[in-house]
């Protein structure tokens, strides 16, 4: 499981409504929203599926921008091989 | 995952973001969380993001010799802690499936164009190889030779390469790609602060009360910066954004105003802007006084057409300036009336003049920011000095929140290619091969006799010139690494040998330094293969000053080597038979990294960095050699004056580990390094001024407290520039103005982002922006597919009427990320006469449906 936070920035009166929109998406969890920063994780099983999950937030209508944070990719699958 | 391990994860997950998006429920410190040892890396070290020209801090944590997490570094005062999406991909791009991971050599020219006619190699087979054509072509004539860098090499690569080149092998025929992203910001740099540096840092983003994007599409090209832009906009009511684009993008979508010019036209709304400044009498008349000069320059340059070109009258005065009175300014200025220019940019009167009053009112602060739209530019040298002339005119600049600030388009543009001095005219820290204290002083750096360097004093080719060159068969041996030539040029059709009369790409020997089969490893005749970001110890110097180290994490994959062990494997071979005065040239030059007995360097990837860097320092702390000092100095009264190198100042290698990074002149102050975020402002050291600067060789107590104390006479320069009409123009037979730049996901030309399968999966492929209009027209459906035609060179492509940018009638754009859709066929290859960047964003096309 790949495990990372990311705070999206929002128009200010947009903030409710896409903490609620990102909080439907399965493996994401809203944590906080303070002014107009929303903070969520993202759990999903790889690298590729967690940014296959968050790259569409940017189109969310009133979200500015989609900043990552943290990401452990240490279980993820896939890289088992790759890492040396 | 046990579910103890999965919480704790996902606690310190949400601890860092809470920490990096400065929210006051934030309880534990990011710090703790990193400690965290049941579920963190057992150590996190600093790095600086791969990609774009921000310059992010990354912390990588590693785990059993594994590049396990990455953090945003909440410590590098670049990002704060924030990275942008490709950031999640950082610990992906090295593990690649085709990454190249032995050295390849091509026997047969013939295979010239495909991976298909390499074998494997050994490194010594390759180095032997290398060092023998390279011997062989700089033995028959020294101008057949040419070594094209990259802003994304790290200090110590570029330092080590530029060493060798032109002390080595007596050659400036070397020049980075940063020649096609940066020349034009940097000639203007010099030629009106005769200083290559911004005033400003990114600290202004979080204080501007108006902010200008000029040609830039930050929120795809700079994401992290246009968080800051948009934070300080939510944050603070008023602040208003202006976008001064040809086409509207997703930067233009959250701007409060798109001023939509046509191309080359921001000349003139420049123009306007000052003429406007100065018929109202809007400008800070105390602030010129003490701080400008005005000049005027050669006009009408005409444009690059002929290879011939800069040899040719006009060619050889286009830089000639020369002093005039502010009334003489002026009145050239009175040309450009909100009308004259509103009919010809197309942009509506009101709207010049509403900006005009935002850079006017004393009581905002303006933020000017500028990417490619304004440097790849058949007139990009003189859209800069037509940006400074607005900024001179008000005073805004060099002060927080104020300022013109030239964004960079690769991660060390600045640190790499044009500090070290990586360019066809440059030595380290803005020292010019054509003149001789210059040459002196470097001499006295690097050990070497005096007057070893005068076979130099002549600039060597520049980077259009070198491929010109290249494809007529005038270069025998071409070197390349960190860069993808064969994508990122324009005018390809020239370059690719897909005209018969321009088969040197074939004919030549080229080498290439790679990590994956680019379309320029299948030029190559040798590949070899290189570390990658981690895989060793770099630094990187970003476009706000900061010098950033990053850590070696991980080993390189397979028998992929560092650049810098390749150059001076190469260098080895090469100088094996030359002296420097009684003594042999290689241990002159590297002997104080290079352990023969080994042949390896002396100690590892730290121990090696250091003591590179710390002979690069001596450029700009020139007290740690007598023999520079002197020279600095001027003590013997043998030049002019003394070149005050000092003001360049970086700190010892090990405080840029310390601090994640920092902003030079980075001063020793009771012991401390301090860093400078405002040059030339005075004020406190420690708050981020120069006051260093400023006392030293400044004035104190000047308008808006600030002196430039760089320029000469301590007074930049307000050049006139005028409009003058493009390198090409719609006819009947070219109807379209075509724009090329690149978009969020990928990464220039693609070698790395498109590895990642998901980067990839997000925008898997190249599209031609259309308008629907002339869709209908040409009866073009979103989908299909049109060849681009173009006086040079023509591709096929799919059409898309929804894509990211949405052009006016007449306008079509394309991203140049992708091999298999060559837009650089097209594009032509015309640039600025004094800059010698060429022009990405206006070649002349028509389409054809397929």
């Amino acid at each position: 499981m790949v495990i990372s936070s990311i705070v999206v920035e929002t128009v200010q009166d947009k903030v409710k409504q896409v903490a609620e929109k990102l909080g439907e998406c399965e493996g994401v969890e809203v944590h906080h929203v303070e002014g107009y920063k929303i903070i969520i994780t993202v759990e999903a099983e790889t690298l590729d599926a967690s940014y296959d999950l968050t790259k569409d937030f940017i189109q969310i209508t009133g979200v500015l921008a989609v900043n990552l944070i943290y990401c452990n990719f240490e279980d993820d699958p896939t890289l088992k091989n790759k890492v040396v | 995952m046990e579910l103890s391990r999965r919480s704790l994860l996902k606690a310190a997950a949400v601890s860092f973001a809470l920490a990096a998006a400065g929210c006051s429920s934030s309880k534990s410190s990011s710090t703790s969380a990193k400690q965290d040892s049941a579920v963190q890396p057992d150590e996190w070290k600093k790095a600086v993001c791969r990609f774009c020209g921000t310059g992010c801090g990354v912390l990588c944590g590693v785990k059993d010799g594994k590049l396990v997490a990455t953090i945003g570094d909440p410590d590098n005062g670049s990002n704060k802690g924030l990275n942008c999406v490709k950031g999640y991909y950082l610990g992906k791009i090295m593990y690649g499936e085709d990454r190249l991971t032995k050295p390849l050599i091509r026997d047969d020219k013939t295979t010239k164009g495909s991976m298909d006619g390499f074998r494997e190699a050994t490194w010594d087979e390759a180095l032997d190889l290398v060092a023998q054509k390279l011997k062989e072509a700089h033995a028959k004539d020294k101008s057949r030779i040419a070594f094209w860098g990259s802003g994304q090499m790290a200090i110590t690569e570029g330092y080590i390469m530029s060493k060798f080149w032109k002390a080595g092998l007596l050659c400036n025929n070397i020049d980075p790609n940063a020649r096609l992203c940066m020349a034009s910001a940097v000639v203007a740099f010099m030629n009106v602060f005769q200083t290559d540096e911004p005033a400003g840092s990114y600290s202004d983003l979080d204080e501007a009360d108006v902010f200008v994007t000029w040609g830039a599409n930050m929120a795809e090209a700079h994401p992290v910066l246009y968080s800051r832009l948009t934070a300080r906009k939510v944050s603070n009511k008023g602040v208003r954004h202006y976008d001064i684009t040809t086409l509207r993008t997703r930067t233009s979508e959250t701007a409060d105003k798109v001023l939509l010019f046509k191309p080359q036209t921001d000349l003139a709304i420049a123009n306007a802007i000052c003429n406007y400044i100065i018929q109202n009498k809007l400008y800070d008349e105390k602030f010129i006084h003490d701080h400008v000069q005005f000049k005027a320059g050669t006009e009408n340059l005409s444009h690059a057409y002929e290879d011939g070109y800069d040899a040719s009258e006009i060619g050889q005065k286009g830089g000639d300036v020369w002093n005039i009175e502010f009334a003489e300014f002026a009145k050239m200025m009175s040309k450009y009336t909100l009308e004259y220019v509103s009919e010809l940019s197309g942009v509506p009167a009101s709207d010049i003049e509403e900006l005009a009053k935002e850079f006017a009112n004393p009581n905002r602060k303006v933020l000017s920011l500028w990417t490619m739209g304004v440097n790849q530019h058949t007139r990009g040298t003189w859209m800069n000095h037509n940006i400074y002339n607005i900024h001179f005119l008000v005073g805004k600049i060099a002060k927080p929140g104020c300022g013109p600030f030239s964004l960079t388009g690769q991660p060390s543009a600045c640190g790499t290619a044009r500090e070290v001095g990586l360019f066809s005219h440059r030595l380290p820290a803005d020292l010019v091969v054509n003149n001789p204290q210059h040459r002196r002083f470097t001499e006295a750096v690097w050990d070497l006799p005096e007057g070893y360097l005068d076979p130099i004093e002549t600039p060597g080719f520049h980077t259009v010139k070198i491929f010109r060159e290249l494809s007529k068969g005038n270069i025998d041996f071409l070197w390349t690494a960190s860069n993808n030539w064969a994508v990122s040029m324009p005018n390809l059709t020239r370059f690719l040998a897909k005209k018969p009369e321009y088969q040197g790409v074939i004919d030549g020997f080229i080498v290439v330094n790679e990590v994956y089969p680019t379309l320029s490893a299948q030029y190559a005749d040798v590949v070899l293969p290189a570390a990658m970001w981690v895989e060793r110890e770099g630094q990187f110097g970003n476009a706000e000053r900061r010098t950033a180290v990053f850590e070696k994490c991980v080993e390189p994959m397979g028998e992929a080597k560092w650049d810098g062990w390749i150059f001076v494997q190469v260098a080895k071979r090469v100088l094996a038979d030359v002296k420097i005065g009684d003594k042999p040239a290689f241990d002159v030059l590297f002997g104080f990294v290079w352990d023969k007995e080994k042949d390896d360097f002396v100690g590892d990837a730290r121990k090696t960095n250091r003591l590179l860097f710390e002979e690069y320092r001596i450029f700009s702390n020139p007290e740690l050699k007598p023999a520079a000092q002197a020279i600095n100095k001027n003590t013997e009264g043998k030049f002019e004056s003394g070149l005050k190198m000092e003001n360049k100042q970086l700190a010892p290698y090990d405080e840029y580990l310390s601090h994640n990074g920092m902003t030079w002149p980075v001063r020793e102050v009771n012991g401390q390094w301090l860093e400078t975020k405002w040059r030339f402002s005075y004020g406190k050291q420690e708050e981020g001024y120069d006051q260093i600067g400023v006392e030293t060789y400044g004035d104190v107590g000047l308008a808006n407290d600030v002196s430039f104390y760089k320029s000469a006479d301590k007074k930049p320069s307000a050049v006139f520039r005028p409009y003058e009409e493009p390198a090409e123009s719609p006819d009947e037979e070219y109807p379209f103005w075509f724009c090329t730049g690149r978009f969020l996901e990928h990464w220039h030309s693609g070698s790395m982002t498109r590895r990642v399968p998901e980067l990839n999966r997000a925008l898997p492929e190249a599209l031609l922006d259309m308008n629907r209009e002339d869709c209908n027209k040409l009866g073009i459906k979103n989908g299909d597919k049109v060849k681009v035609i173009s006086r040079h060179g023509e591709f096929e492509i799919k059409v898309s009427t929804a894509g990211r940018t949405q052009p006016n009638p007449g306008m079509v754009f394309a991203p140049f990320f992708a091999e298999e859709t060559l837009i650089n066929l097209a594009v032509h290859d015309y640039y600025c006469p004094l800059s010698k960047e060429p022009d990405y964003k206006k070649t002349c096309v028509r389409i054809e449906k397929v």
